[in-house]
């Protein structure tokens, strides 16, 4: 296991079946605009990078493409063990991927993503001031609801779904009693 | 195409297939608020400022680019949907510089009207900024500040799909993205024609003109210079707009007494230089018409044009009518003839330029616009046009001299460069110049008095207008456009041999011409454009004369100094060459 700082995935076991996901989600992967074409049977080659660019027009949120991200983080953490570290590790990870991807033009996802990647990176470095997991969930709705696309969609949802679920990893973090920032 | 019934806000309405939920929301009363939204130009639903709840949905949706549906209930109001508008109020803000006080925007910014509007009085969130950008002043014309810039995307827009230029673009991912010249380029190294509909419809100060406005009061500080002002057509029928009068309102008179008290010791017209224009370019145009010249002659009057054809149609330079602008004109007028008539060292002369227009300021800046030093060999005249405000510049300076403008009774132009024709007034109106070119013409050419002055088949906001004038025996087959878009058509046609018997086609860089130029008020939309066209044709109607040829400063101007149309000294004086830049 990585320490917490470090800001690297720990190694998944090889022989898990979420082992080819994981690597689609992992930081060298340039563009995640939604998942398609997958389902839980399947989970050796989940996670199919999207050809759908976040620059269309209208998008209708893929639940079940929300869904199956939102499998794939819970199944990393639950096989990881440590679910207090990595939970706050993974969906830092998750979080980079996403502005990684963003197009850039709607605020939720420029910034909504952006500010809530700020926060957790903050709680990983110990400098995160006046951090509330209530916070983060909120924006996470926000962005969740508000983006222009399935990636800012499924990215807030997903993150507020991780706040709801492990909420209790994210609460052991130490938080700087500074009154700046969020 | 049908009609939708849906529901908003708990009202009926029913409007026509495809229209947007913000338009229908409009219709019941209802104005849900918009940043990145620019009617006929941005409706990408970027900003998500104006989100609302459509039940069934379960994600908010824009209203500027969902389409109402039958059956279809709104929700405007509802407690999700202010938070989201906050929200996202307050995350842009959040990487906002709070310069309120000090931009130039101030007063007039759409994101300080929204902050107001949806009372956003804190900002909770913090985090890294774009504060480090650097600013970008490479042009005599504009100047980028990205830290203001919010990614709303109309700049892009306006330049790719109204002027058809694509000087700037969206780049970057995430929280990296930004918008400016490909591949970090300064604005000045790109094929950017200053025309400053990106400033026109930025909502911030990111994109704004570079302000001459102290260049100006030092000049009029300075007991050695005797400082002159000419004034463009379109500015008098857009001033009075930041001073609460209607758009369209002539202000003329105001504008001179206002010269007056900010102490410019000669307050003379463009329009003057606008009439000496018609005079040679219609002299040029006879001239190619009679002897076999290059046709269709192009007009020469918008330098943001000029600078369009020298970057993507270089090859069809010899088309554009050598004939200078007014603006330049005037310069070189003022520096040679008007020196010489009152006696004053051309070199003490100071000529500032009120335009509607920010690639004016680039034009005076071109090293080839020093006629007047050339004709009189002294390198201590240097440039033809000093210094160049836009009409928003001009409204700063008023207000900072602390003149009550609206209640200034109205004074005249001085003689002899201030004296004009209706054909010179509606130069600021799309159509103005060929409908004055052909008052002139028609005369020259018929020696018949043409009792109709009024071609409203080459008026209006039509991207493209066409028009057949009989001339002496020959038809004379002219041309009318407006944005740089609608100019690119043009000139693909006459690069696929379209053209071929057209003789005359005006282009005007900005949607309406000059009364939509990059330098006026803001806002500038198609009903304000509308009725500044109006205006201008009002203060056509009132003047004494509304032919060029029939100004008696301009036929005194020929007599005492510059002898015929198309003599040496106007050669000298009042034409140009241009550099294609390819």
């Amino acid at each position: 296991m990585m320490g917490v700082s470090s800001g690297v995935l720990p190694q998944v076991p090889p022989e898990a079946s979420v082992a080819g996901t994981a690597a689609l989600l992992g930081i060298e992967t340039p563009v995640l605009c939604c998942i398609k074409g997958v389902d839980r049977a399947g989970t050796d080659r989940a996670g199919v990078v999207a050809v759908v660019h976040p620059l269309q027009e209208k998008a209708d949120v893929s639940y079940r493409g929300l869904l199956l991200v939102n499998w794939v983080l819970r199944e990393l953490v639950r096989r990881c063990g440590n679910q207090d570290v990595f939970s706050v590790e993974v969906l830092r990870h998750f979080l980079e991927l996403v502005q990684e991807a963003s197009c850039g033009r709607c605020i939720p996802c420029r910034l909504g993503t952006r500010r809530m990647l700020e926060y957790v990176s903050g709680l990983v470095r110990g400098t995160a001031v006046r951090f509330s997991p209530d916070e983060l969930a909120a924006m996470a709705r926000f962005v969740g609801v508000s983006s222009r696309c399935d990636l800012g969609r499924i990215a807030g949802k997903l993150v507020a779904n991780t706040v709801c679920c492990y909420r209790r990893a994210f609460e052991r973090y130490p938080v700087q009693e500074a009154a700046l920032g969020f | 195409m049908g009609k939708v019934s849906l529901q908003i806000d708990g009202q009926p309405v029913t409007v026509e297939a495809g229209t947007s939920i913000l338009d229908a929301a409009a219709q019941v009363g209802i104005k849900i608020p918009t940043l990145c939204y620019l009617e006929e130009i941005n409706k990408v639903g970027a900003c998500r400022i104006c989100v609302v709840e459509v039940e069934g949905e379960k994600d908010l949706v824009a209203a500027c680019n969902t389409p109402a549906e039958d059956g279809m209930v709104v929700h405007t109001n509802t407690p999700a949907v202010r938070a989201s508008r906050r929200t996202t109020l307050e995350l842009i803000l959040s990487d906002h510089p709070a310069e309120c006080l000090t931009c130039v925007r101030n007063g007039n910014c759409e994101l300080q009207a929204l902050a107001s509007q949806l009372n956003v009085r804190t900002v909770r969130f913090g985090g890294a900024t774009h504060a480090g950008l650097p600013r970008d002043d490479s042009t005599p014309a504009l100047v980028r500040d990205p830290r203001k810039c919010i990614l709303c995307g109309r700049c892009v827009s306006v330049c790719n799909n109204i002027q058809a230029v694509g000087a700037i673009e969206l780049q970057g991912l995430g929280f990296e993205a930004f918008i400016g010249p490909p591949a970090n380029l300064e604005l000045a190294a790109t094929s950017c024609v200053q025309c400053g509909q990106c400033a026109l419809v930025c909502p911030t100060a990111a994109i704004a003109e570079k302000d001459d406005i102290d260049k100006v009061w030092a000049a009029l500080a300075d007991p050695q210079k005797h400082v002159v002002v000419q004034t463009a057509p379109a500015t008098r029928v857009t001033v009075g707009e930041e001073f609460g009068l209607t758009p369209g309102t002539p202000v003329t008179g105001k504008m001179v007494a206002a010269f007056r008290r900010l102490g410019f010791d000669a307050v003379f017209d463009t329009n003057f230089a606008a009439d000496l224009t018609i005079m040679e370019e219609g002299s040029e145009l006879i001239e190619r018409v009679k002897n076999g010249g290059v046709l269709p002659q192009f007009t020469s009057c918008c330098p943001g044009w000029i600078k369009y054809v020298e970057h993507f149609y270089p090859a069809f330079l010899p088309h554009i009518s050598s004939c200078k602008s007014p603006q330049q004109m005037f310069g070189a007028v003022a520096k040679t003839y008007y020196a010489q008539k009152i006696g004053i060292d051309p070199a003490d002369i100071f000529v500032v330029s009120v335009m509607p227009c920010t690639a004016k300021k680039f034009e005076a800046e071109r090293p080839e616009m020093n006629a007047a030093s050339t004709y009189w060999n002294n390198p201590r005249i240097h440039r033809d046009v000093d210094a160049v405000l836009t009409s928003r510049e001009l409204v700063r300076m008023i207000k900072q001299a602390g003149i009550d403008f609206a209640d200034l009774p109205p004074d005249e132009y001085d003689k002899p460069l201030g004296v004009s024709t209706g054909a010179a007034a509606i130069f600021g109106a799309t159509g103005g110049v060929l409908e004055a070119a052909l008052r002139t013409a028609y005369e020259l050419l018929t020696g018949k008095t043409l009792e109709k002055v009024d071609f409203h088949e080459v008026r209006g906001l039509k991207g493209v207008k066409e028009a057949v004038v009989p001339v002496n025996g020959t038809e004379l087959k002219v041309m009318v456009v407006h944005g740089l878009n609608n100019a690119r058509y043009a000139m693909e046609k006459l690069k696929a041999g379209a053209l071929k018997d057209y003789h005359f086609i005006e282009v005007m860089c900005c949607p309406g011409g000059c009364i939509g130029g990059g330098g006026q008020p803001i806002p500038t939309d198609t009903p304000v454009r509308h009725r500044r066209i109006e205006g201008i044709y009002q203060v056509d109607a009132a003047m004494k004369y509304r032919k060029s040829h029939e100004n008696p400063a301009i036929k005194e101007l020929y007599e005492e100094f510059l002898e015929k149309p198309l003599g040496h000294k106007s050669h000298t004086l009042l034409h140009t060459q241009y550099t294609p830049r390819g």
